[in-house]
């Protein structure tokens, strides 16, 4: 008599799941922050770089959109892992 | 509501097994085919209209393409880079064609599928990696020992090394096609609340210039994206030229 699964556990179980699922995707997304004071920071480097030396404006801003890309990108990578946890 | 991710589901349209090989017939085949037509097309009125008249727009939009390459390929590798000219010229224009094709309404997103960014960033790096043997010789392998390091750190330099050089590919792929992924789950949502805040007649058109501007937004991302990634291109093979 101890092997009977009753439905009610099932239940529970699947909702403990779905409850791991949102959490953890939510946590994943945490990651973004680091994204987001990364490319602030190559922007705000960008426009003190500008202010110091105005000639040098044009190669300046593909060197910082070269770094917002990059660090962009890093920070895309904790959402894909958030939406691979809350998809698959 | 459809679910999230059906603007990324692929669509079969017609099936052909070989004995060898499956070339079927789907929605990255079209648009495929679609690219070539794009991209050939406007080369090929461009080249018509400059012979024909000269100095219109058509023309200047060829040769901003071109000159923008060019440049691009004698900043980053020098001189001897310019062998790679057709191959860079071919990277630009598929990779930027695809990524503003999908920002068409109702269209698909080929660099948004991770198979076809991870067979093109594969493809790259196994190829110049066997163009750098070629060029260097054994001596090719130099460039995982970098020069001035005391003995006893350099094999976890090496290590390293060997490691960055064999993620290369798995972060070109993921970059564009994150990017791309992300950047049209960004316009469908916000797309969802504006139609969901129509209802509400006060708020107005807001919402459909937020839209407005995301698109904007994602344009730039497009023409970055496809920046970016021959931009990488260039300096992995600037890389393999000077070997550090």
């Amino acid at each position: 008599m101890k092997n009977i699964v009753k439905i009610e556990q099932l239940e529970l179980a699947s909702a403990v799941v779905e409850l791991g699922k949102k959490v953890g995707a939510g946590l994943a997304a945490i990651g973004l922050t680091g994204a987001g004071a990364g490319v602030g920071i190559v922007f705000a480097a960008f426009i003190l770089a500008v202010g110091m030396n105005p000639n040098l404006r044009g190669e300046l801003f593909k060197l910082a959109m070269l770094g917002f890309a990059l660090s962009e990108a890093v920070g895309l990578l904790a959402l894909m892992m958030s939406f691979l946890i809350l998809y698959s | 509501m459809k679910s999230l991710f059906e603007q990324f589901e692929i669509d079969l349209y017609c099936i052909i097994i070989t004995r060898f090989f499956d070339v079927s017939i789907t929605t990255i085949t079209v648009y495929l085919g679609l690219l070539m037509v794009i991209v050939i097309g406007m080369y090929k009125v461009s080249l018509y209209k400059a012979t024909l008249i000269g100095n219109n727009n058509w023309q200047h939009i060829g040769e901003m393409i071109y000159e923008f390459v060019v440049d691009l390929i004698l900043e980053q590798v020098g001189k001897p880079g310019i062998l790679f000219f057709p191959f860079i010229m071919s990277l630009f224009l598929f990779v930027l064609t695809l990524n503003v094709m999908g920002l068409i309404p109702l269209s698909f997103t080929v660099t948004g599928q991770l198979l076809v960014t991870f067979t093109l960033a594969i493809t790259i790096m196994i190829g110049i990696t066997i163009w750098g043997f070629r060029i260097h010789g054994i001596k090719f392998l130099n460039i995982f020992v970098p020069s001035g390091i005391e003995p006893w750190l350099l094999p976890l330099l090496v290590f390293i090394e060997i490691m960055s050089y064999v993620l290369r590919p798995i972060s070109l792929a993921v970059r564009l096609f994150a990017n791309m992924l992300a950047g049209h789950l960004l316009i469908h949502i916000i797309g969802v609340a504006a139609i969901y805040l129509m209802q509400f007649y006060f708020i107005g058109i807001l919402p459909w210039i937020c839209v407005i501007a995301f698109m904007f937004l994602e344009l730039g991302i497009a023409f970055l994206q496809a920046y970016v990634f021959v931009l990488l291109t260039l300096i992995y093979i600037a890389n393999i030229i000077n070997l550090h």
